[in-house]
């Protein structure tokens, strides 16, 4: 083998290493994510069907025509409950709106919010509540707690066994 | 603009890497072959993968995996460097199909099935990170989860799995698992897809090629362990995280952008790449012309339709009244490489201008028009070719579409004139653009496969080269060598009135008027 073909094939070889070790060099390349900068603010919880339920007895109209063992005693309808979410942090509110269903209008409700915070020691307010004060006994729930985010925190607002909402903080 | 750039820096690189190479080895012609192998292999060490993996804790059986030093460790390096081989190669790939303008017509059926085995590559590349369960497979599965909430697909947000309330459900990792081991048939079937329309594919890169890669990605795997982050925590945002830039380079930029736009973006660009097809299909007045068979001088012999590389000739049954089959050119599924041509001793198939016949009128011409060339060594070649490229006198240079696409007549046509030899200059095997042409070329020529060189030619003055374009180093040592050779040889002689056999009467047109339509739908010609 001449001097020219060793050179070349080794040339060939130390290429063949280098493009491998680059393509694994790229396959594991670090980045920082810009988000663990910050802090997270996360709330995340569902309830199922908050419906109001109003019944009444059925008009003659309606009996008409019903066999008569298949006659009901009252005809009931589900109306929605609307619901207003809060959330507020040292007083200035993130956000404050209707929350919108999943789906139908008497499907669940699912909140899921995040919210980007400074590090740093706060105060969470959190609302939940129906947007109707005739629904009184529809679930709502309520939340004010001081927190300490550290950069890459996800403190996480939901509610704990027994409906009531609490925090659990990342550390 | 954009494809006739690529196309010049491609053949440039294919030329350095031949002359370190060698074309015979050179990786860049075997990307599609190279991922195959990747996928073979991928396959092989998921096999012992998934003997370990637990979808009730999948950090912790990955950890384990990797503290197994002479097993696990290296054999999970091996599986995911695999995987970014195959995306390298299949980029490289498809950049080469593009540039080469061989993604359009028949061919679009290999480009479109392509795409989506690469896409299904992705799935399953995408899946087994977040199998893995550590900052990175987190971050994977919240961006995932947070997209497709983009999307009126789900009643509920699916990113409520990832908010850190209740711990991520079994049947989450189960169904990853799922699809990382389903999708592979997915890719099974599209490989089939992909290759359905050729002849005689190459799924594998030859020996010497396939045991360096799986020796190289094997030593890497053994010398660099696969990253392995912390395990995912939901209720801490990542931050370090080992990104793989074959498979999760569009992280930190949806991240940061809105789910719709995001979803725009990758819109936009899978329609333009699925759009390839269209956009580089030429005028049509600019596509060159399918084959067509003459039923008048086909004799039914079958090595067109066995030589075709694209499966795009049929023997059926004659309708003129004579027994026997005559071959028939499906023009849907012909790129009109021409290899036919050069397959044929009576010369009755073949594009439009390029058959046997039509070669053999133009090599008439070229002896007539430059006579200084008999008595020298004479350059007949692919266009495509270091040929195609050759700076030096151009009066011994003659040209074809193809190496597979010359009639060996051309040769003997030139021998026999007085030329003191001739150097065909084909493409790299590998890198021909009709697939077969530098196989079928020698054959014919020098191992008396139809339509063989005659054995009245002297083989000591035919010799065959394969150097790309930008080759011409290679091509220059082969002529050099060649010349010495035939220095050696007696002075040649030329014939005056020179006969070349072809079967039927030289004088029959080779237009393809003459070629009926044996059967509807099924022309034989243009």
């Amino acid at each position: 083998m001449s001097a020219a073909t060793r050179a070349r094939r080794s040339v060939a070889l130390v290429l063949a290493i280098a493009g491998v070790l680059a393509m694994v060099s790229l396959s594991r390349l670090r980045w920082r994510n810009p988000d663990a900068e910050a802090a997270e603010l996360r709330l995340s919880w569902r309830i199922p069907a908050p419906s109001e339920r109003s019944c009444r007895p059925p008009t003659e109209a309606e009996l008409e025509g019903v066999l008569p063992h298949m006659r009901p005693s009252e005809v009931c309808t589900d109306e929605a409950i609307p619901y207003r979410l809060t959330v507020l942090l040292d007083g200035d509110t993130l956000r404050s709106g209707p929350v919108a269903r999943a789906g139908g209008r008497i499907r669940a409700i699912t909140v899921y919010e995040r919210f980007v915070i400074a590090p740093g020691d706060h105060r969470i307010t959190v609302g939940f509540a129906p947007e109707t004060a005739s629904a009184a006994e529809a679930v709502a729930m309520a939340m004010d707690a001081d927190v300490a985010a550290a950069p890459g925190d996800v403190i996480l607002v939901a509610p704990d066994d027994t409906g009531r909402l609490g925090m659990s903080e990342g550390r | 603009m954009l494809k006739r750039l690529l196309g010049r820096v491609l053949q440039r690189t294919d030329g350095w890497v031949d002359r370190l190479y060698g074309s015979k080895w050179n990786p860049l012609y075997q990307s599609g072959a190279l991922v195959v192998l990747c996928l073979a292999v991928m396959l092989v060490t998921g096999l012992y993968l998934i003997f370990f993996y637990r979808i009730g804790a999948p950090y912790e059986s990955i950890v384990r995996i990797d503290g197994q030093p002479w097993g696990g460790r290296w054999i999970r390096a091996l599986h995911r460097y695999a995987a970014d081989g195959a995306i390298v190669a299949a980029v490289v790939h498809a950049l080469r199909m593009f540039c080469q303008g061989r993604s359009w017509g028949p061919r679009a059926l290999a480009w479109i099935s392509g795409v989506f085995l690469v896409f299904l590559l992705y799935v399953c590349g995408l899946t087994g990170y977040v199998m893995v369960w550590d900052t990175h497979g987190q971050l994977l599965a919240a961006e995932g989860a947070r997209l497709l909430d983009a999307l009126p697909l789900f009643s509920e947000p699916i990113s409520r799995t990832f908010a850190g309330a209740d711990p991520i459900p079994s049947a989450f990792f189960f169904m990853n698992l799922f699809l990382h081991i389903a999708v592979p048939v997915g890719i099974v079937i599209f490989l089939w897809l992909h290759v359905s329309r050729v002849a005689r594919p190459v799924l594998l890169p030859p020996r010497p090629l396939l045991w360096t890669t799986v020796g190289l990605l094997t030593g890497v795997a053994l010398v660099v362990p696969a990253a392995l982050g912390p395990g995912a925590d939901l209720l801490r945002l990542p931050g370090d995280v080992t990104l793989d830039v074959f498979y999760t380079f569009w992280l930190p930029w949806t991240r940061s952008a809105a789910p719709g736009v995001a979803w725009l973006a990758a819109g936009v660009a899978s329609a333009v790449v699925v759009a390839v097809p269209l956009l580089t299909r030429p005028r049509a007045d600019r596509r060159p012309a399918p084959s067509f068979a003459s039923t008048r001088l086909c004799t039914g012999c079958e090595q067109c339709y066995t030589d075709c590389p694209y499966d795009a000739i049929r023997m059926v049954d004659r309708e003129d009244g004579r027994e026997g089959k005559v071959a028939l050119v499906n023009p849907a599924a012909c790129v009109s490489c021409g290899i036919c041509a050069g397959s044929c001793a009576p010369m009755g198939v073949g594009p439009p201008g390029r058959t046997g016949r039509d070669q053999l009128s133009r090599v008439k011409e070229f002896v007539q028009r430059h006579p200084g060339a008999g008595g020298d060594m004479v350059l007949v070649g692919c266009g495509r070719s270091a040929a195609g490229a050759w700076a030096g006198d151009h009066t011994r240079r003659f040209l074809v579409s193809c190496a597979g696409n010359l009639h060996t007549s051309v040769v003997e046509y030139l021998v026999r004139s007085g030329a003191r030899g001739v150097l065909i200059v084909a493409c790299p095997s590998r890198d021909c653009w009709g697939r077969e042409g530098p196989k079928w070329l020698v054959e014919r020529l020098f191992h008396e496969r139809e339509a063989e060189l005659k054995a009245r030619v002297d083989r000591r003055r035919v010799r065959v080269a394969h150097a790309s374009a930008f080759d011409q180093w290679s091509l220059e040592g082969v002529m050099d060598k060649f010349a010495t050779e035939l220095a050696r040889l007696d002075a040649p002689v030329g014939d005056d009135s020179i006969e070349v056999e072809t079967e039927c009467d030289l004088a029959e047109s080779s237009t393809p008027q003459d070629s009926p339509l044996p059967r509807p739908g099924h022309t034989s010609g243009p």
